[in-house]
């Protein structure tokens, strides 16, 4: 008797393993002078598979008040007015009829955009300014042509800069402001300014095209209908950049980037990592792209896409489960990898 | 055709990078030479580049900035003749940084009013 509580202490205070007990317990004689002992354990177990069944459900919480701007498909709302048709019967309307049904817009699909996306400024390029741009397109910034196949049309916002550097230094120049400060020539600096701003310019004017083509399992990457680079699907990737300020704060970036590709900041300032960490996971699944975490050592990487022959070669080894043990598994369907 | 390998070969920064910073070396070196021939063999003083020295420094410290950026891509693009030649642009511009002060130095201690 003794002995026997004496044994269930020591396996309570050990840890939560009350299964180890149930095993001793049944295993020892006199299992039925502690039936209490058993059900007290068991409500214990069951109380705090509840609190973590809480916490997991406020977290999840959390992330559907982050999703709900994002409720995806929609239907333009253009798409349906049969009602106002049925009213006013105008020429204008049975032309339309003539011509057919207008094709209903879903979300996300066409040619591309206009190739100004990711010109926003940092200050407002949040992470709240992306989940709506996600609900407006749910493959932002990519747009899909067909199944599977996801195309970016876009300059890069270096334009916009060389452009104003440009013409900020042909006007010190040409109104002669800045040329001369207490006998030493500096009309040098506006002439530096104008030799990069053309630059800028001239390298940041031919439109880029980034296809992201899953049915082959490839990306193409071209300025101008010139091919940079084309390579397997592992070699792009959604990654989160932190940086710190002299206070200690961080600051978290959600960049899109590959191999010889030019690095695009889909969201430039946030201090909220939560967020900013389901919105990358979340554009990294609908986009089928692997996805890094801000810390290269970290579990919260998902990886869709390997390197071939990783399997074999020692040096790329899978990712260790048995280092770490996951507190609650939130997100079973990124679990592939 | 040559206007895709002038793409190709332009679009990796550094390549460009290097390429500033080697004509840079290049006016530097010819202000350098006119400003030694003033110094030395003509005596002519007016004529050397003192009303530049801002622009100068600042142009030299650019140029080496630039080539060190430029070595640092050759560097991660790990082609030999394209790193090599990063890094000699970027000793030169050094070495040609290191000239110009000493020459600076040379002329104010020369021009130094000393009763």
């Amino acid at each position: 008797m003794t002995t026997h509580q004496a044994c269930f202490r020591e396996n309570f205070c050990s840890g939560n393993s009350w299964i180890r007990w149930l095993v001793t317990v049944s295993s020892s004689s006199d299992v039925l002078c502690h039936p209490v002992n058993k059900v007290k354990d068991c409500s214990n177990f069951h109380q705090k598979t509840r609190s973590d069944d809480s916490r997991s459900l406020r977290q999840s919480r959390i992330q559907l008040a982050l999703l709900e701007p994002m409720s995806f498909i929609q239907i333009n709302p253009q798409g349906n007015c049969f009602s106002s048709c049925f009213i006013y019967p105008t020429p204008v309307i049975m032309e339309f009829f003539s011509r057919g049904p207008k094709p209903i817009h879903i979300p996300g699909t066409g040619t591309g955009g206009t190739g100004f996306e990711l010109w926003e400024i940092g200050y407002f390029s949040t992470e709240r300014s992306l989940a709506k741009k996600l609900k407006q397109n749910p493959f932002y910034p990519f747009f899909q042509q067909q199944p599977n196949v996801y195309v970016l049309d876009y300059y890069q916002d270096t334009l916009w800069k060389g452009t104003l550097l440009f013409l900020v230094c042909v006007l010190l120049l040409s109104l002669g402001i800045f040329t001369k400060v207490s006998s030493q020539q500096t009309w040098g600096f506006p002439a530096y300014g104008i030799g990069i701003g053309l630059w800028l310019i001239l390298s940041s004017i031919p439109k880029r095209r980034l296809i992201l083509n899953h049915t082959r399992g490839m990306y193409h990457f071209s300025i101008q209908g010139r091919t940079v680079c084309q390579g397997p699907m592992h070699r792009v990737y959604i990654r989160l950049a932190v940086k710190s300020d002299a206070y200690g704060r961080y600051f978290f970036q959600l960049v899109f980037c590959g191999y010889k590709l030019e690095p695009l900041v889909l969201v430039k300032l946030s201090e909220h990592y939560e967020q900013l960490e389901f919105l990358g996971r979340h554009m990294a699944r609908k986009l089928n792209l692997n996805y890094f975490d801000c810390s290269s050592l970290s579990y919260r990487h998902v990886i869709r896409h390997w390197p071939l022959g990783s399997l074999y070669s020692p040096g790329i080894t899978k990712r260790n489960l048995a280092g770490y043990k996951p507190r609650v598994s939130q997100y079973q369907d990124d679990d592939e990898a | 055709r040559y206007r895709d390998r002038i793409m190709v070969l332009l679009f990796p920064p550094g390549v460009v990078l290097t390429l500033a910073a080697m004509l840079l070396f290049i006016l530097h070196v010819s202000v350098f030479a006119n400003d030694v021939h003033h110094f030395c063999i003509t005596r002519q003083f007016n004529y050397m580049s003192f009303n530049s020295t801002i622009i100068l420094l600042f142009s030299q410290v650019m140029s080496i900035w630039w080539a060190s950026m430029g070595s640092l891509f050759a560097e991660m693009i790990e082609d030999k003749i394209l790193r090599c030649f990063a890094l000699t642009i970027l000793i030169l511009n050094t070495a040609m940084f290191i000239n110009r002060v000493t020459l600076e130095f040379l002329t104010i201690n020369y021009r130094e009013e000393k009763h």
